[in-house]
């Protein structure tokens, strides 16, 4: 069901791309790990956090009330749900999902790829392979950061491997986010559309996230949200993997990932 | 008979390399093909002729499964052309009308991925091309000119040796010494028994390699024939010198046309098999004929024409 030349190709082709967005994550996460460690939360910062609007954005951001989790762990947490590493993790995998199916046919590259004697099944199979290959390693790569900046800040009962499972749920986001740009691509004959489509579902996850916490009423909405299913702080908490939440996000992960398929492998590929 | 095909061997079961029946392609509204009928025969050359527009890529995307007919049969190498397609394009080459490929690749790397997804094995064949064609594989595709981008296209479609070449306007961007090779390369596939579709607009290039030519117009095919068969309906000149001036006060044939008298002379055209031509002359008292070949310019420009509703 995958084709290693195509496989063996596209992780080459963005290989770039990974290591310069994996070098980025790694300095930004140490830097943020040093900056939280070495200097004290302080009662300002404790005062900060219990503003109710703040206290609520941040209950419904991390899943649970931030006050409760002002621990080494809980606080290094942070690092995979801070803006800036979903703007990398994100611009990373829908920059390779959407440049692999919608990519190909917008620069007209498709005929040269669909006329080889790949079926159209190994070629999208494979495509997600080696998003999955390179965007999982990326969100270790933010394990790796919070591992490397807790030894240089000297933090102390940083539970690395709790953050583990906080990885994990970070990898299974990712994994949906994937999916669905990739089912979004294989619909679209232009890349534009396939990042536009893709960033829409994004926007609306973040924003749904921020009025949930303004409006109660859109809580009818947060499944939809796929930031709903992932509550690191509660992961953190528990010590132990939501599986529930890991089984909505697998379970939509197939599910685009089978659109996906059945679309591409339907669809006509028109002249450019 | 069996052919190498990559690194597969398959039976040839089929006399027609490629049948469509009542082959039809809607989109939305706008109908691109409207019941096609065509049948290409096993170890010929091919030409698919037609304005632009009228439906060739169309037809030649559907036999290599990038585009799914509405309705109608396609068939290639004896396989339904989008259920079978993988198992086609093991035995095509293809070769699509704007060459795009990947800008960042130098032209080896592009082709070793294309050697490496069919199976390896194509590697004397890529050197042997690229030889016969001139290009430096070395150098990065974004800094080849469109001349070479369509030869690397073209090594890659020609690569594995294929049953079955489909090649929409190859010639295209190539300078004329290129073009012979690539003429070469067509006429020896053919001559093993290999099969070559090509579209074209050059009629001179169709005229000097095709066995047939199919005429395609408003995505309906309204010629079917062999060259030899549409050389016999094409239009001769031809000079007469006669004695008589009286001559004309006979009764001419349909077939003759286009009269211009000088020095004695006679030029006219003859539309028509040239046997009947000199079943004429030879009741006329001429002294000397010249006989022109036949030019095809004018019969395809009749077809190619939009007002002309009916077949000349």
């Amino acid at each position: 069901m995958i084709d290693f030349p195509f496989l063996r190709r596209t992780l080459r082709d963005y290989a770039g791309l990974w290591l310069a967005t994996a070098a980025i994550l790694f300095i930004f996460v140490n830097l943020f790990m040093y900056a939280i460690h070495a200097t004290p939360i302080g009662q300002q910062g404790a005062d900060f956090l219990k503003l109710p609007f703040i206290r609520r954005i941040l209950t419904v951001m991390l899943g649970t009330d931030p006050l409760e989790m002002l621990t080494a762990t809980g606080i290094s947490a942070f690092a995979f749900t801070h803006p800036l590493t979903w703007t990398l993790l994100i611009v990373f995998g829908l920059t390779m999902t959407s440049g692999m199916i919608a990519g190909e046919m917008d620069r007209g590259t498709m005929d040269l790829l669909a006329t080889l004697p790949i079926s159209r099944t190994r070629l999208f199979n494979t495509a997600g392979l080696a998003t999955i290959c390179l965007l999982i390693p990326l969100c270790w790569v933010v394990w790796l950061g919070v591992k490397s900046g807790a030894t240089i800040a000297k933090a102390e009962g940083v539970r690395m491997d709790v953050l583990v499972r906080v990885t994990w749920h970070l990898c299974a986001v990712c994994v949906v986010i994937a999916s669905f740009s990739s089912a979004v691509s294989a619909m679209c004959p232009r890349r534009g559309t396939a990042v536009a489509a893709s960033f829409f579902l994004v926007f609306y996850a973040f924003v749904l996230n921020v009025l949930r916490a303004l409006w109660s009423g859109l809580d009818l909405l947060k499944w939809t949200d796929f930031l709903y299913y992932y509550p690191t702080m509660q992961v953190v908490r528990q010590e132990a993997y939501q599986w529930w939440d890991m089984g909505v996000l697998a379970t939509a992960s197939i599910v685009w990932w089978g659109i996906g398929l059945v679309v591409f492998s339907r669809r006509d590929i028109p002249a450019r | 008979m069996t052919l190498p095909t990559g690194s597969v061997w398959i039976e040839m079961s089929s006399a027609l390399a490629i049948e469509a029946t009542g082959l039809t392609k809607q989109y939305g509204e706008m109908r691109a093909l409207g019941g096609v009928n065509l049948r290409v025969p096993t170890g010929s050359i091919f030409g698919f002729l037609g304005p632009n527009g009228a439906g060739k890529t169309t037809a030649m995307r559907i036999f290599v499964g990038l585009l799914r007919a509405t309705g109608g049969d396609a068939r290639v190498l004896g396989l339904d052309a989008w259920h079978d397609s993988r198992a086609i394009r093991v035995q095509v080459g293809y070769l699509p009308g704007d060459v795009r490929l990947y800008e960042w690749m130098s032209g080896r790397r592009l082709l070793a991925f294309c050697n490496r997804a069919r199976g390896g094995g194509c590697e004397a064949e890529i050197a042997r091309l690229t030889m016969r064609f001139d290009l430096d594989i070395n150098r990065v595709i974004r800094n080849y000119s469109r001349g070479m981008k369509q030869k690397l296209g073209l090594i890659a479609a020609l690569m594995h040796r294929p049953r079955l070449l489909i090649l929409d306007e190859p010639t295209t961007a190539l300078d004329p010494l290129v073009q012979q090779t690539l003429y070469v390369e067509l006429r020896a596939a053919a001559a093993e028994g290999r099969t070559v579709l090509f579209s074209s607009h050059t009629l001179a290039e169709v005229e000097s390699l095709c066995d047939r030519v199919a005429i395609i117009r408003g995505g309906r095919i309204i010629e079917d024939s062999t060259i030899d068969a549409l050389q016999r309906r094409a239009v001769r000149r031809v000079e007469l010198r006669i004695a008589n001036s009286e001559w004309h006060k006979r009764t001419t044939p349909t077939a003759w046309s286009g009269i211009e008298s000088r020095d004695g002379s006679v030029i006219g055209t003859w539309k028509g098999e040239v046997r009947e031509l000199l079943s004429w002359l030879a009741g006329l008292p001429v002294d000397d004929v010249v006989i022109g070949a036949p030019d095809l310019e004018d019969l395809f420009a009749a077809y190619y024409h939009i007002n002309a509703g009916a077949a000349p």
